[in-house]
């Protein structure tokens, strides 16, 4: 099987930018993106349909919006009343679906995973998101989407990084915008995070 | 002026050294410009707008009218910069922006000798007016604008950097003077999420200007000790919030680097702050205003509050032989503080009574105080001399009687506080006039979630506003029911009720022949507001754009109630009656660069790139903007222009086979049992009948019958569909749908998601296409098994593909739906199989030739009828534009409609948007129509178009001339049918 071309291929390499001596605390990179498909259906039917499919995922049911729900390594995200995007590992299958009730659609293609780690990672965001990024109001678990450099993202707070769901065909322009605007931390460009 | 020897809040460990117009200046970090000026005597500093009149230091704030100075040298260079509110660095260099041959010896100073002929409105009255009409005032214009004494700014690309950073937090508090601090404290406490913010370098407002080591000096160490401490509360200085917006939203900008002489590597010069915060607490203190007389604008007069603010913050002595002229007590402070440094101060208070122990603590200083007077007018010619003093009558608010001359080498006043309250007006407060307190105060419910304290809310002494600051800092947390905290302990030495109790908001002294400034900014006197009210313009907002009076850079800080106060006396009326100008942000001038932020040359805007971009850009492809796309325009091969480019890469398409990269077209999954109803609804042509593996050209309408996007559909499933629009359209044909599906059609069980990002689209076009993917895909490509319009599924090397049959240039002709990761390396299989790539000019020509609608012609005016797509329309079904597309003015065959044009000489390209008028008839008006795209057809080796004339179809073979007014061409053509090359279509069917 061919293997994927990262839409940062030619602009994502190891390096080390700025913070003079100190160790940089912020980390750009990318995360494969494995399998992204998006779960929909109908106001008066996706809570018992959807839920029938999130389970047979392993998930709890459709979940709530704004929360990341996680069964093993997939994730689900609840972005709006009837759809959910479903991130599941790429050698994962697809589940089962009735398309008049609960259509899928294959996304994996459509975003790139951007990651943003390290102690200032929520300063850099701050520069860049419109989003209160406060640990308080938007602790690990949680995602949003929001506004960044023009293109509509997804944004999920893990334990120890955050990654960004950048639509493809922005992610170049969006990268570059988040290492101009690390300039002020200093920061290291990592490869794929896992 | 004296740099004492003690005092001050500067560092003397730390000496500096600064210029101004060349000359050195010794100064301490700790300094400003300003009172670096003032320690080495500079007296003039700037040169007035209009007359030229020498200027000096009149402020030791950002309200400061006169002493503008251009900062820095070469791209970091400033103008118009507030030398009061520049901070001294090492090596700091200015100049004095205006006079010529110097700021002292201004040639434009003999302008004020015709300074009674030169009053409001003096330019509009002999330049403009007069001239209605001609080109009179394009030719003064010039010269009058060379005469004004303004800035320059740099035309050099700025080297610094900026940015703009999000925060959120429960209370914004600004200012952190005593009122601010105490509202930070009550709510830091209370463990809400506070920003504090101040525009000064340090914390403190109006205690900074305390004697250095008083108890004001302990209170605020022990409360910005405290508040550093809380980890809930985020301390912003060098930060001024500049605008209020709706929704709690805040603009500051904070001046990470202004300070220093360039920013350190890698950060930013300027922060813009966007806080969006629950509530807020304005703590934003209050201006002195100065008093009006004769010659109130020579160097050397001041307010009052600068002249204790240089002695007690930066150790400088304005003068020696000191006046002060005053209606309230607030200056009394300052007078025994300039006299216990060995000034000789003298009091004009233009109160005839003044209370016992405030005579005798003066007396007790020194200070000689003369009730019941007041300053008649200064006297001096570059620099302040002597007053005239005269008995005030504070019944009629004149002086009376002769006056006495005063000799003096600075002169403070001061006519009562106004209170900061820009960013509350910006909000939609209107301040009411307080006529005890002679002040326009905030109405404290008028803004519901911003809270004013302290002197910005008229209160008039230091406890009180500290008591006042943290009373609103916790009812900032009471309406967020966060609790509620004990007040701090107040300081309780030293500090005393400087009652501010100004008996006149506008002393109506001076001489008749001397000037009166209202304001000195922009050289508008007091006669120039008589003037605007003689000639009618009463109203406040009339006046000001008339005289121009609290406009400028200061916006008035220290005029506009004295414009106020002459209009209300003029019209004999109050000053709640005459009311207050609008403010607007930003609250001190900002740069645009901050503004902009990063989002500057190639983060200017989000480029969005093709998953094939990395090829062509290693390829050599020239790119072209469409949209927020790059498109890969065109790839040179040695020498070869644009022209020469693409007319190679279409003639190869003709003959053989090419590939273009059209993964920007937008592409929307649409999905669900009511699809296809859906799509039937929306397009003018039926998608209910297209089978599945089948592919449907179709027209959306918009309601007003006017086309408005096209694409091809396929029909994946019976329930799932991929309609493609234009690049253009991708986003708002989405939003039609989502808007519809969610208002019109609730009902309707579909899902509509973009998949613009999901798929690589290659167009492989040529005679020989068919072969060339025949030799990398394994399924049946025959015209047999895939007809025109219809898809397969299949692999190209081992990625899925899926094969539409379909063609935009004429020729047989085909597009790959490919997953983006992989559409690169099909890209590149196809490039190894023979195919040679073209970019979007030659797609262009090709699409011309065949008379493909698009972009230009899709313009939003157009009907089906008009490109000739009418036979598309169902009559058998409902749609979307289907009612108000037969209006007769629609139908009217008057109305341009597609044709073709064919250049006679075969050499003359034509313009896109050239005008066509019939042959022989003049050329005037809007002529029969206009070209909407035009090419240089390889095929036909000559200059084509596509063009909307009026009865289009019923005038092929007509000649006709296209006339480009713009470039002066006028070109005879042909009028043909729109398509060029193989209108029966065999090529493309075959």
């Amino acid at each position: 099987m061919a293997e994927s071309r990262s839409a940062l291929a030619e602009h994502l390499h190891p390096s080390r930018h700025g913070a003079g001596l100190h160790v940089p605390d912020l980390m750009l990179g990318e995360a494969p993106m494995g399998k992204l498909l998006q779960l929909s259906g109908w106001p008066d039917s996706f809570e018992r349909a959807g839920a029938t499919v999130m389970h047979s995922l392993g998930f709890a049911g459709i979940g709530a919006f704004g929360v990341v729900q996680q069964a093993g390594e997939a994730l689900a995200f609840r972005c709006a009343p009837e759809r959910i995007l479903l991130h599941v590992p790429s050698e994962s299958a697809a589940p089962v679906v009735n398309p008049t009730m609960t259509p899928l659609l294959d996304l994996s293609h459509s975003r790139t995973r951007i990651t943003v780690a390290g102690g200032q990672a929520g300063d850099l965001l701050a520069r860049v998101v419109p989003i209160d990024l406060d640990v308080a109001v938007f602790p690990p678990g949680y995602f949003v989407q929001t506004g960044l450099h023009g293109a509509g993202v997804l944004l999920h707070r893990r334990m120890d990084r955050f990654d960004v769901y950048v639509p493809r065909s922005y992610a170049v322009s969006v990268w570059h915008t988040l290492c101009e605007n690390a300039q002020g931390f200093g920061y290291r460009v990592g490869g794929p995070a896992a | 002026m004296t740099r004492l020897s003690t005092g001050g809040r500067i560092d003397r460990a730390r000496p500096i050294t600064l210029h101004f117009d060349g000359i050195k200046l010794a100064a301490y970090q700790g300094d400003t410009l300003a009172s670096a000026l003032l320690a080495h005597g500079v007296r003039i500093v700037n040169r007035s707008f209009k007359y030229h009149r020498p200027r000096g230091v009149f402020s030791a704030g950002v309200e400061e009218p006169n002493a503008l100075v251009h900062l820095r040298e070469g791209a970091r260079g400033e103008p118009n910069t507030r030398a009061t509110s520049i901070e001294a660095f090492d090596g700091l260099v200015s100049h004095s922006q205006s006079g010529w041959p110097s700021v002292r010896r201004d040639i434009g100073g003999l302008l004020g000798l015709f300074m009674r002929f030169m009053p409001a409105g003096f330019y509009y009255k002999t330049f403009i007016g007069p001239g209605r009409g001609t080109k009179a005032w394009m030719f003064f214009e010039h010269f009058i604008r060379k005469a004004a004494s303004t800035a320059q700014p740099p035309m050099l690309d700025d080297p610094d950097s900026y940015e703009k950073v999000n925060a959120f937090c429960d209370t914004l508090v600004i200012g952190a003077g005593p009122a601010g601090l105490a509202a930070a404290l009550a709510a830091g406490r209370s463990g809400a999420r506070v920003i504090l913010v101040d525009q000064d370098n340090a914390l403190g407002g109006s205690l900074l200007d305390q004697p250095a080591g008083g108890a004001g000096d302990a209170w605020l160490q022990s409360v910005s000790d405290e508040l550093h401490q809380l980890p809930n509360l985020r301390i912003l200085t060098r930060t001024t919030a500049f605008g209020a917006y709706d929704g709690e939203v805040y603009g500051l900008i904070e001046r990470v680097s202004d300070h220093l002489a360039t920013p350190p590597e890698g950060q930013p010069r300027q922060r813009y702050w966007l806080v969006r915060a629950r509530n807020a607490v304005l703590a934003t203190g209050a201006i002195e205003r100065p008093l009006v007389f004769g010659n109130n604008d020579l160097p050397g007069v001041m307010l009052a509050s600068a002249l204790r603010s240089y002695l007690n913050r930066y150790g400088v002595l304005c003068g020696q032989r000191v006046v002060l002229c005053t209606g309230n007590d607030s200056v009394y402070a300052t007078a025994c503080e300039l006299a216990s440094v060995g000034a000789r101060v003298t009091v004009l208070d233009l109160r005839p009574t003044l209370p016992e122990a405030l005579l005798a603590q003066a007396k007790a200083a020194g200070v000689a105080v003369r009730p019941g007077t007041a300053v008649v007018t200064a006297h001096g010619r570059r620099q302040i001399r002597g007053v005239s003093v005269a008995t005030f009558d504070a019944v009629t608010g004149r002086t009376r009687g002769a006056a006495s001359v005063l000799s003096c080498d600075v002169l403070g006043t001061s006519a009562g506080f106004t209170p900061t309250l820009h960013l509350w007006s910006q909000r939609g407060g209107r301040p009411v006039y307080d006529p005890q307190r002679l002040a326009f105060l905030p109405n404290t419910t008028a803004v519901p979630l911003m809270f004013c304290a302290g002197a910005a809310l008229g209160e008039d002494g230091l406890h009180a506003a500290i008591a006042n600051g943290f009373a609103q800092g916790a009812a900032a947390c009471i309406a967020q029911n966060i609790g509620t905290l004990a007040p701090p302990a107040l300081p309780s030495d030293g500090w005393r009720r400087e009652a501010l109790m100004p008996s006149a908001i506008l002393a109506q002294t001076g001489d008749a022949a001397m000037p009166a400034f209202v304001d000195l900014q922009h050289d508008v006197k007091r006669s120039d507001i008589d003037l605007a009210h003689r000639e009618g313009y009463v109203s406040v907002e009339h006046a000001k754009r008339y005289t121009t009076g609290g406009m400028a850079t200061d916006q008035g800080k220290t005029s506009n109630v004295h414009i106020l106060s002459r209009l209300a006396e003029l019209r004999g009326t109050t000053l709640g009656d005459v009311g207050t100008t609008t403010f607007r942000p930003p609250y001190t001038p900002i740069a645009f660069g901050a503004i902009v932020g990063r989002e500057l040359g190639p983060h200017f805007r989000p480029t969005r790139r093709s998953p094939m971009q990395d090829w062509h850009q290693a390829h050599g492809a020239r790119f072209i903007d469409a949209g927020a796309w790059s498109r890969a325009w065109y790839y040179p091969q040695s020498g070869e222009d644009i022209r020469a480019a693409y007319l190679r890469e279409a003639a190869h398409v003709r003959a053989d086979v090419g590939i273009v990269d059209v993964s920007t077209l937008g592409k929307i999954a649409v999905q669900g049992p009511d699809a296809a109803e859906f799509l039937d609804r929306l397009y003018c042509n039926a998608f209910a009948s297209l089978k599945v593996g089948r592919l449907r050209y179709g027209v959306m309408l918009r309601d007003d019958g006017f086309v408005f996007d096209d694409g091809t559909t396929a029909r994946l499933g019976e329930t799932e569909f991929l309609t493609s629009t234009t690049t253009a359209n991708a986003g708002p044909v989405l939003a039609r749908m989502e808007h519809l599906l969610q208002t019109a059609w609730r009902s309707m069980r579909v899902q509509v998601t973009s998949v613009s990002d999901q798929w690589g689209v290659i167009a492989v076009a040529g005679p020989k296409s068919r072969a060339l993917l025949q030799t990398v895909c394994t399924v049946d490509l025959s015209a047999q098994a895939l007809p025109n319009m219809a898809f397969v599924e299949t692999q190209i090397g081992d990625v899925p593909v899926r094969v539409h049959r379909m063609s935009y240039s004429g020729e047989l002709a085909y597009e790959l739906y490919i997953p983006a990761g992989f559409a690169q390396e099909v890209w590149q299989i196809l490039i190894d199989a023979g195919a040679k790539p073209y970019g979007t000019e030659a797609m262009g020509a090709l699409r011309i030739e065949k008379g493909h609608v698009a972009g230009g012609e899709l313009d939003g005016r157009t009907t089906l009828k008009d490109l000739a797509l009418e036979r598309l329309a169902s009559r058998r079904k409902p749609f979307v534009g289907a009612v108000l597309r037969l209006r007769p003015k629609l139908e009217d065959l008057a109305r341009p409609s597609l044709v073709g044009l064919e250049v006679l000489d075969r050499q003359t390209p034509l313009k896109s948007g050239a005008l066509l008028f019939s042959g022989g008839k003049p050329i005037s008006g809007h002529g029969d129509g206009y070209v909407t795209s035009t090419t240089w057809s390889p095929t036909l080796g000559g200059p084509i178009g596509l063009a909307l004339l009026a009865y289009g179809q019923g005038r092929i073979g007509e000649t006709i001339r296209c006339v480009d007014l713009l470039s002066g061409t006028n070109v005879a053509c042909r009028v043909v049918a729109p398509c060029f090359v193989d209108p029966e279509g065999v090529r493309q069917n075959g």
